[in-house]
Protein backbone atom coordinates (compact mmCIF):
# COMPACT_ATOMS: atom_id res chain seq x y z
CA UNK A 1 0.00 0.00 0.00
CA UNK A 2 0.91 3.30 -0.83
CA UNK A 3 0.25 5.73 2.24
CA UNK A 4 2.30 9.02 1.61
CA UNK A 5 0.35 11.92 0.45
CA UNK A 6 0.96 14.46 -2.23
CA UNK A 7 2.65 12.29 -4.43
CA UNK A 8 0.08 12.80 -7.18
CA UNK A 9 1.14 16.17 -8.03
CA UNK A 10 4.60 14.87 -8.18
CA UNK A 11 3.57 12.42 -10.58
CA UNK A 12 1.41 14.96 -12.97
CA UNK A 13 4.15 17.25 -12.45
CA UNK A 14 6.67 14.51 -13.59
CA UNK A 15 4.90 13.82 -16.90
CA UNK A 16 4.90 17.21 -17.93
CA UNK A 17 8.19 17.70 -17.41
CA UNK A 18 8.71 14.91 -19.68
CA UNK A 19 6.93 16.59 -22.08
CA UNK A 20 8.83 19.51 -22.38
CA UNK A 21 11.91 18.33 -24.08
CA UNK A 22 9.41 15.63 -26.60
CA UNK A 23 7.81 18.86 -27.79
CA UNK A 24 10.57 21.19 -28.18
CA UNK A 25 12.58 18.39 -29.98
CA UNK A 26 9.40 17.20 -31.86
CA UNK A 27 8.51 20.82 -32.99
CA UNK A 28 12.00 22.38 -33.66
CA UNK A 29 12.71 19.00 -36.22
CA UNK A 30 9.19 19.90 -37.75
CA UNK A 31 10.28 23.48 -38.30
CA UNK A 32 14.23 23.22 -38.67
CA UNK A 33 15.53 23.30 -42.83
CA UNK A 34 16.15 19.44 -43.88
CA UNK A 35 20.23 20.32 -45.27
CA UNK A 36 23.16 18.30 -43.57
CA UNK A 37 26.24 20.61 -44.71
CA UNK A 38 29.79 19.53 -43.93
CA UNK A 39 29.79 21.60 -41.15
CA UNK A 40 27.13 19.88 -39.62
CA UNK A 41 28.65 17.32 -37.71
CA UNK A 42 31.56 19.74 -36.21
CA UNK A 43 31.92 20.50 -32.59
CA UNK A 44 31.28 24.23 -31.91
CA UNK A 45 33.81 26.10 -30.19
CA UNK A 46 32.85 29.71 -30.26
CA UNK A 47 33.08 29.79 -33.51
CA UNK A 48 36.48 29.21 -33.97
CA UNK A 49 37.87 26.01 -35.68
CA UNK A 50 37.82 23.22 -33.40
CA UNK A 51 41.66 22.10 -32.63
CA UNK A 52 42.77 19.24 -30.83
CA UNK A 53 40.94 15.90 -29.26
CA UNK A 54 37.84 16.54 -27.52
CA UNK A 55 39.53 14.03 -24.54
CA UNK A 56 42.07 16.21 -22.36
CA UNK A 57 43.17 15.16 -19.20
CA UNK A 58 41.48 17.37 -16.63
CA UNK A 59 43.03 18.79 -13.98
CA UNK A 60 43.14 16.37 -10.97
CA UNK A 61 41.72 19.82 -8.08
CA UNK A 62 38.39 18.95 -10.01
CA UNK A 63 38.25 15.02 -8.34
CA UNK A 64 39.22 17.23 -4.80
CA UNK A 65 36.47 19.27 -4.70
CA UNK A 66 34.27 16.51 -5.92
CA UNK A 67 35.79 15.06 -3.09
CA UNK A 68 35.02 16.93 -0.43
CA UNK A 69 31.71 17.63 -1.75
CA UNK A 70 30.98 13.68 -1.50
CA UNK A 71 31.95 14.14 2.21
CA UNK A 72 29.77 17.28 3.12
CA UNK A 73 26.69 16.23 1.28
CA UNK A 74 26.57 13.01 3.05
CA UNK A 75 26.51 15.08 6.30
CA UNK A 76 24.10 16.95 5.35
CA UNK A 77 21.85 14.07 4.98
CA UNK A 78 22.65 12.93 8.42
CA UNK A 79 21.71 16.28 9.69
CA UNK A 80 17.95 16.90 7.78
CA UNK A 81 16.49 14.49 9.77
CA UNK A 82 18.24 15.67 13.41
CA UNK A 83 16.98 19.57 12.15
CA UNK A 84 13.59 17.92 11.39
CA UNK A 85 13.20 16.30 14.51
CA UNK A 86 15.28 18.82 16.74
CA UNK A 87 11.86 19.88 19.43
CA UNK A 88 11.28 16.50 20.34
CA UNK A 89 15.16 15.74 20.79
CA UNK A 90 16.47 16.49 24.23
CA UNK A 91 19.89 18.39 24.82
CA UNK A 92 22.17 15.19 24.78
CA UNK A 93 20.71 15.14 21.00
CA UNK A 94 22.39 18.28 20.23
CA UNK A 95 25.41 17.79 22.34
CA UNK A 96 25.45 14.39 20.08
CA UNK A 97 25.25 16.06 16.92
CA UNK A 98 28.13 18.80 17.35
CA UNK A 99 30.01 16.06 18.21
CA UNK A 100 29.05 14.90 15.33
CA UNK A 101 29.97 18.19 13.18
CA UNK A 102 33.17 18.47 14.95
CA UNK A 103 34.31 15.22 13.48
CA UNK A 104 33.78 16.37 10.15
CA UNK A 105 35.35 20.49 11.09
CA UNK A 106 38.50 17.70 11.71
CA UNK A 107 37.96 16.66 7.72
CA UNK A 108 37.49 19.99 6.59
CA UNK A 109 40.36 21.03 8.48
CA UNK A 110 42.65 18.53 7.17
CA UNK A 111 41.17 19.32 3.67
CA UNK A 112 42.28 22.83 4.25
CA UNK A 113 45.92 22.24 5.27
CA UNK A 114 46.64 19.55 2.66
CA UNK A 115 45.09 22.43 -0.24
CA UNK A 116 42.24 20.30 -1.30
CA UNK A 117 40.63 23.46 -1.02
CA UNK A 118 42.54 25.89 -2.82
CA UNK A 119 42.89 26.28 -6.54
CA UNK A 120 46.79 27.82 -7.46
CA UNK B 1 -8.26 -2.67 -8.76
CA UNK B 2 -9.01 1.27 -8.11
CA UNK B 3 -7.11 3.91 -10.58
CA UNK B 4 -4.26 4.51 -7.52
CA UNK B 5 -3.23 1.39 -7.64
CA UNK B 6 -3.31 0.85 -11.42
CA UNK B 7 -0.87 4.28 -11.39
CA UNK B 8 1.43 2.31 -9.09
CA UNK B 9 1.52 -1.09 -11.31
CA UNK B 10 2.15 1.42 -14.02
CA UNK B 11 4.95 3.54 -12.53
CA UNK B 12 6.62 0.81 -11.02
CA UNK B 13 6.81 -1.19 -14.35
CA UNK B 14 8.73 1.69 -15.87
CA UNK B 15 10.77 2.55 -13.21
CA UNK B 16 11.73 -1.10 -13.13
CA UNK B 17 12.52 -0.86 -17.04
CA UNK B 18 14.45 2.10 -16.25
CA UNK B 19 16.50 0.29 -13.34
CA UNK B 20 17.39 -3.31 -15.00
CA UNK B 21 17.94 -1.66 -18.49
CA UNK B 22 20.06 0.81 -17.19
CA UNK B 23 21.68 -1.21 -15.29
CA UNK B 24 22.30 -3.43 -18.40
CA UNK B 25 23.58 -0.52 -20.56
CA UNK B 26 26.16 0.58 -17.60
CA UNK B 27 27.47 -3.03 -17.59
CA UNK B 28 26.92 -3.52 -21.60
CA UNK B 29 28.45 -0.43 -23.46
CA UNK B 30 31.55 0.46 -24.15
CA UNK B 31 31.51 4.07 -23.84
CA UNK B 32 32.43 4.91 -20.48
CA UNK B 33 30.93 8.46 -20.23
CA UNK B 34 27.34 6.63 -21.40
CA UNK B 35 27.80 4.20 -18.31
CA UNK B 36 28.52 6.97 -16.12
CA UNK B 37 25.36 9.05 -17.45
CA UNK B 38 23.18 5.75 -17.61
CA UNK B 39 24.37 5.00 -13.61
CA UNK B 40 22.82 8.17 -12.69
CA UNK B 41 19.61 7.22 -14.34
CA UNK B 42 19.64 4.07 -12.23
CA UNK B 43 20.03 5.81 -9.21
CA UNK B 44 16.93 8.39 -10.20
CA UNK B 45 14.72 4.95 -11.01
CA UNK B 46 15.78 3.36 -8.01
CA UNK B 47 14.30 6.34 -5.98
CA UNK B 48 11.63 6.37 -7.56
CA UNK B 49 10.89 2.83 -6.67
CA UNK B 50 12.16 4.06 -2.29
CA UNK B 51 9.37 6.68 -3.16
CA UNK B 52 7.23 3.54 -3.75
CA UNK B 53 8.13 1.70 -1.01
CA UNK B 54 7.11 5.01 1.00
CA UNK B 55 10.65 5.93 1.77
CA UNK B 56 10.51 9.47 0.68
CA UNK B 57 13.44 10.37 2.93
CA UNK B 58 15.91 7.78 1.43
CA UNK B 59 14.60 8.60 -1.98
CA UNK B 60 16.03 11.92 -1.52
CA UNK B 61 18.93 11.02 -0.18
CA UNK B 62 19.41 8.39 -2.87
CA UNK B 63 18.95 11.82 -5.46
CA UNK B 64 21.24 13.92 -3.29
CA UNK B 65 24.06 11.60 -2.92
CA UNK B 66 24.33 9.30 -5.58
CA UNK B 67 23.26 11.47 -8.14
CA UNK B 68 24.68 14.86 -6.98
CA UNK B 69 27.86 13.51 -5.70
CA UNK B 70 28.83 9.79 -6.43
CA UNK B 71 27.83 10.08 -9.82
CA UNK B 72 29.84 13.53 -10.66
CA UNK B 73 32.75 12.17 -8.92
CA UNK B 74 31.97 8.65 -11.27
CA UNK B 75 32.28 11.59 -14.21
CA UNK B 76 35.42 13.19 -13.04
CA UNK B 77 37.22 9.84 -12.16
CA UNK B 78 36.41 9.38 -15.84
CA UNK B 79 37.59 12.78 -17.26
CA UNK B 80 40.87 12.09 -15.00
CA UNK B 81 41.68 9.11 -16.52
CA UNK B 82 42.02 10.44 -20.31
CA UNK B 83 42.90 7.10 -21.57
CA UNK B 84 40.82 5.73 -24.59
CA UNK B 85 40.90 2.35 -22.85
CA UNK B 86 40.53 -0.12 -25.77
CA UNK B 87 37.99 -1.62 -25.66
CA UNK B 88 38.93 -5.36 -26.96
CA UNK B 89 36.96 -7.00 -25.10
CA UNK B 90 34.05 -8.55 -27.74
CA UNK B 91 30.80 -8.82 -25.66
CA UNK B 92 30.62 -12.54 -26.48
CA UNK B 93 33.31 -13.98 -25.47
CA UNK B 94 33.64 -17.91 -23.47
CA UNK B 95 34.30 -15.78 -19.86
CA UNK B 96 31.71 -13.44 -20.27
CA UNK B 97 29.19 -16.97 -21.50
CA UNK B 98 30.05 -18.50 -18.25
CA UNK B 99 29.96 -15.30 -16.03
CA UNK B 100 26.87 -14.46 -17.56
CA UNK B 101 25.16 -18.43 -16.97
CA UNK B 102 26.46 -17.82 -13.19
CA UNK B 103 24.95 -14.75 -12.63
CA UNK B 104 21.20 -16.24 -14.46
CA UNK B 105 21.18 -19.16 -12.21
CA UNK B 106 22.27 -16.73 -8.75
CA UNK B 107 19.26 -14.69 -10.05
CA UNK B 108 17.09 -18.14 -10.81
CA UNK B 109 18.18 -19.21 -7.24
CA UNK B 110 17.05 -16.10 -5.29
CA UNK B 111 13.85 -15.99 -7.24
CA UNK B 112 13.40 -19.91 -6.08
CA UNK B 113 13.91 -18.17 -2.49
CA UNK B 114 12.06 -15.32 -2.47
CA UNK B 115 8.93 -17.48 -3.80
CA UNK B 116 9.58 -20.25 -1.21
CA UNK B 117 9.96 -17.64 2.03
CA UNK B 118 6.17 -17.04 3.89
CA UNK B 119 6.44 -13.76 4.47
CA UNK B 120 4.47 -11.82 7.01
CA UNK B 121 3.58 -8.86 5.43
CA UNK B 122 2.31 -6.33 7.57
CA UNK B 123 -0.34 -3.09 6.81
CA UNK B 124 2.12 -0.16 6.41
CA UNK B 125 1.45 2.89 8.97
CA UNK B 126 1.28 6.58 8.04
CA UNK B 127 4.05 8.48 9.31
CA UNK B 128 6.55 11.37 9.21
CA UNK B 129 9.66 9.45 7.90
CA UNK B 130 11.57 12.39 8.33
CA UNK B 131 11.50 13.10 12.17
CA UNK B 132 10.63 9.28 13.06
CA UNK B 133 14.23 8.98 11.38
CA UNK B 134 15.48 11.82 13.09
CA UNK B 135 13.93 10.26 16.45
CA UNK B 136 15.99 6.61 15.74
CA UNK B 137 19.45 8.61 15.18
CA UNK B 138 19.50 9.78 18.39
CA UNK B 139 17.94 6.93 20.47
CA UNK B 140 18.54 3.01 18.35
CA UNK B 141 21.86 4.23 15.61
CA UNK B 142 23.03 6.66 18.20
CA UNK B 143 26.33 4.54 18.16
CA UNK B 144 26.27 4.20 13.89
CA UNK B 145 25.77 7.75 13.71
CA UNK B 146 29.04 9.08 15.38
CA UNK B 147 30.83 6.30 13.59
CA UNK B 148 29.31 7.40 10.13
CA UNK B 149 31.08 10.73 10.89
CA UNK B 150 34.48 9.09 11.82
CA UNK B 151 34.08 6.77 8.59
CA UNK B 152 33.71 10.32 6.43
CA UNK B 153 36.42 11.63 7.91
CA UNK B 154 38.83 8.42 7.50
CA UNK B 155 37.33 7.99 3.65
CA UNK B 156 38.19 12.28 2.99
CA UNK B 157 41.54 11.78 4.52
CA UNK B 158 42.20 8.46 2.80
CA UNK B 159 41.14 9.97 -0.94
CA UNK B 160 43.17 13.16 -0.60
CA UNK B 161 46.26 11.01 0.70
CA UNK B 162 45.55 8.14 -2.75
CA UNK B 163 44.95 11.38 -4.92
CA UNK B 164 47.88 13.55 -4.22
CA UNK B 165 51.58 12.07 -5.29
CA UNK B 166 52.81 9.71 -2.77
CA UNK B 167 56.21 11.75 -1.82
CA UNK B 168 57.57 15.06 -2.09
CA UNK B 169 60.03 16.11 -4.50
CA UNK B 170 62.87 18.42 -3.19
CA UNK B 171 61.59 21.94 -4.12
CA UNK B 172 64.04 23.55 -7.28
CA UNK B 173 63.92 27.07 -8.42
CA UNK B 174 61.20 27.69 -10.42
CA UNK B 175 58.97 24.41 -9.06
CA UNK B 176 55.67 24.74 -8.14
CA UNK B 177 54.57 24.37 -4.54
CA UNK B 178 55.16 20.77 -3.39
CA UNK B 179 52.06 20.99 -1.22
CA UNK B 180 50.06 21.42 -4.14
CA UNK B 181 48.28 18.87 -5.72
CA UNK B 182 50.70 17.86 -8.57
CA UNK B 183 49.22 15.88 -11.44
CA UNK B 184 50.78 13.53 -14.87
CA UNK B 185 52.16 16.23 -16.77
CA UNK B 186 49.99 16.76 -19.80
CA UNK B 187 50.21 15.23 -23.34
CA UNK B 188 50.52 17.22 -26.25
CA UNK B 189 47.53 17.80 -27.97
CA UNK B 190 47.60 17.56 -31.53
CA UNK B 191 46.73 20.89 -32.75
CA UNK B 192 46.00 20.66 -36.44
CA UNK B 193 42.37 21.58 -37.07
CA UNK B 194 40.35 18.37 -37.10
CA UNK B 195 37.10 20.26 -37.88
CA UNK B 196 36.95 19.80 -41.81
CA UNK B 197 37.09 16.05 -42.41
CA UNK C 1 -0.26 -2.75 -6.32
CA UNK C 2 3.42 -4.60 -7.06
CA UNK C 3 3.99 -7.34 -3.74
CA UNK C 4 6.40 -7.78 -1.98
CA UNK C 5 7.84 -10.63 -4.25
CA UNK C 6 7.81 -7.83 -7.56
CA UNK C 7 10.21 -5.77 -5.61
CA UNK C 8 12.56 -8.76 -4.33
CA UNK C 9 12.88 -9.59 -7.62
CA UNK C 10 13.86 -6.07 -9.18
CA UNK C 11 16.52 -6.25 -6.63
CA UNK C 12 17.59 -9.90 -6.94
CA UNK C 13 17.68 -8.96 -11.00
CA UNK C 14 20.07 -5.54 -10.43
CA UNK C 15 22.26 -7.33 -8.41
CA UNK C 16 23.29 -9.92 -10.86
CA UNK C 17 23.64 -7.51 -13.41
CA UNK C 18 25.65 -5.91 -10.85
CA UNK C 19 27.80 -9.21 -10.05
CA UNK C 20 28.36 -9.65 -14.02
CA UNK C 21 29.43 -6.41 -14.70
CA UNK C 22 31.98 -6.99 -11.68
CA UNK C 23 32.87 -10.05 -12.80
CA UNK C 24 33.31 -9.08 -16.39
CA UNK C 25 34.76 -5.38 -17.02
CA UNK C 26 38.16 -4.75 -17.65
CA UNK C 27 38.13 -0.94 -16.82
CA UNK C 28 38.27 -0.39 -13.34
CA UNK C 29 36.02 2.51 -13.30
CA UNK C 30 33.61 0.14 -14.57
CA UNK C 31 34.12 -2.05 -11.56
CA UNK C 32 33.24 0.85 -9.45
CA UNK C 33 30.21 1.51 -11.14
CA UNK C 34 28.97 -2.16 -10.84
CA UNK C 35 29.93 -2.07 -7.09
CA UNK C 36 27.23 0.87 -7.08
CA UNK C 37 25.02 -1.43 -8.66
CA UNK C 38 25.43 -4.21 -5.76
CA UNK C 39 24.77 -1.65 -3.18
CA UNK C 40 21.85 0.13 -5.01
CA UNK C 41 20.01 -3.56 -5.35
CA UNK C 42 20.87 -4.45 -1.48
CA UNK C 43 19.35 -0.95 -0.77
CA UNK C 44 16.11 -1.89 -2.85
CA UNK C 45 15.56 -4.99 -0.95
CA UNK C 46 16.59 -3.37 2.50
CA UNK C 47 13.66 -0.63 1.78
CA UNK C 48 11.14 -3.40 0.67
CA UNK C 49 11.72 -5.28 3.70
CA UNK C 50 11.28 -2.50 5.81
CA UNK C 51 7.74 -1.34 4.34
CA UNK C 52 6.34 -4.65 4.07
CA UNK C 53 7.61 -6.39 7.45
CA UNK C 54 9.11 -3.76 9.33
CA UNK C 55 6.35 -0.39 8.94
CA UNK C 56 5.91 0.42 12.45
CA UNK C 57 10.00 1.14 13.23
CA UNK C 58 11.36 1.43 9.67
CA UNK C 59 14.48 0.22 10.32
CA UNK C 60 15.07 -0.79 6.89
CA UNK C 61 15.34 3.07 5.70
CA UNK C 62 18.00 4.01 8.40
CA UNK C 63 20.14 1.02 7.04
CA UNK C 64 19.68 2.09 3.73
CA UNK C 65 20.58 5.78 4.57
CA UNK C 66 24.16 4.06 5.94
CA UNK C 67 24.71 1.62 2.90
CA UNK C 68 24.75 4.75 1.00
CA UNK C 69 26.74 6.63 3.39
CA UNK C 70 29.38 3.52 2.99
CA UNK C 71 28.87 3.38 -0.44
CA UNK C 72 29.92 7.26 -0.87
CA UNK C 73 32.86 6.91 0.97
CA UNK C 74 33.55 3.96 -0.58
CA UNK C 75 33.52 6.00 -3.95
CA UNK C 76 35.65 8.24 -3.10
CA UNK C 77 38.65 6.46 -1.48
CA UNK C 78 38.22 3.92 -4.62
CA UNK C 79 38.30 6.44 -6.94
CA UNK C 80 41.26 7.62 -5.56
CA UNK C 81 42.85 4.34 -5.66
CA UNK C 82 42.34 4.13 -9.59
CA UNK C 83 43.49 7.77 -10.39
CA UNK C 84 47.28 6.61 -7.89
CA UNK C 85 46.88 4.00 -10.04
CA UNK C 86 46.29 5.15 -13.21
CA UNK C 87 49.28 7.83 -12.01
CA UNK C 88 51.61 4.77 -11.18
CA UNK C 89 50.60 2.15 -14.13
CA UNK C 90 49.33 4.55 -17.19
CA UNK C 91 46.31 2.20 -17.26
CA UNK C 92 43.05 1.47 -15.64
CA UNK C 93 42.51 -2.25 -17.38
CA UNK C 94 42.55 -4.31 -14.37
CA UNK C 95 44.09 -7.59 -16.36
CA UNK C 96 47.38 -5.10 -15.60
CA UNK C 97 47.06 -4.68 -11.76
CA UNK C 98 49.22 -7.94 -11.41
CA UNK C 99 51.64 -6.63 -8.74
CA UNK C 100 51.21 -8.69 -6.32
CA UNK C 101 49.97 -11.55 -8.74
CA UNK C 102 52.17 -15.04 -7.77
Amino acid sequence: MFVLSGYDALLIFLMLSALVPVLALTISSLLRPKGSGAFRTTTYESGVDPRGDSWIQFNIRYYMFALVFVVFDVETVFLYPWAAAFNQLGLLAFIEALIFIAILVVALVYAWRKGALEWT
Amino acid sequence: MTFSEGVQLVSFIILTAIVLGGAAGVVLLRSMVHSAFLLGLVFIGAAGLYVLLNADFVAAAQILIYVGAVNVLILFAIMLVNKRIPTDRPVFSPRNAVTGLVCAGLFALLAVCIFQVPWQIQEPVAMNTVIEIGKRFFSEFLLPFEVASVLLLLAMVGAIILAQREYIPDRAEGEPEPLALPERPRDEVDTTPTGRR
Amino acid sequence: MPSLNAFLLVGAALFCIGFYGLVTSRNAVRVLMSIELLLNAVNINLIAFSNFLDPNNIRGQLFAIFVITVAAAEAAVGLAIVLAIYRNRDTIDMENFNLLKW
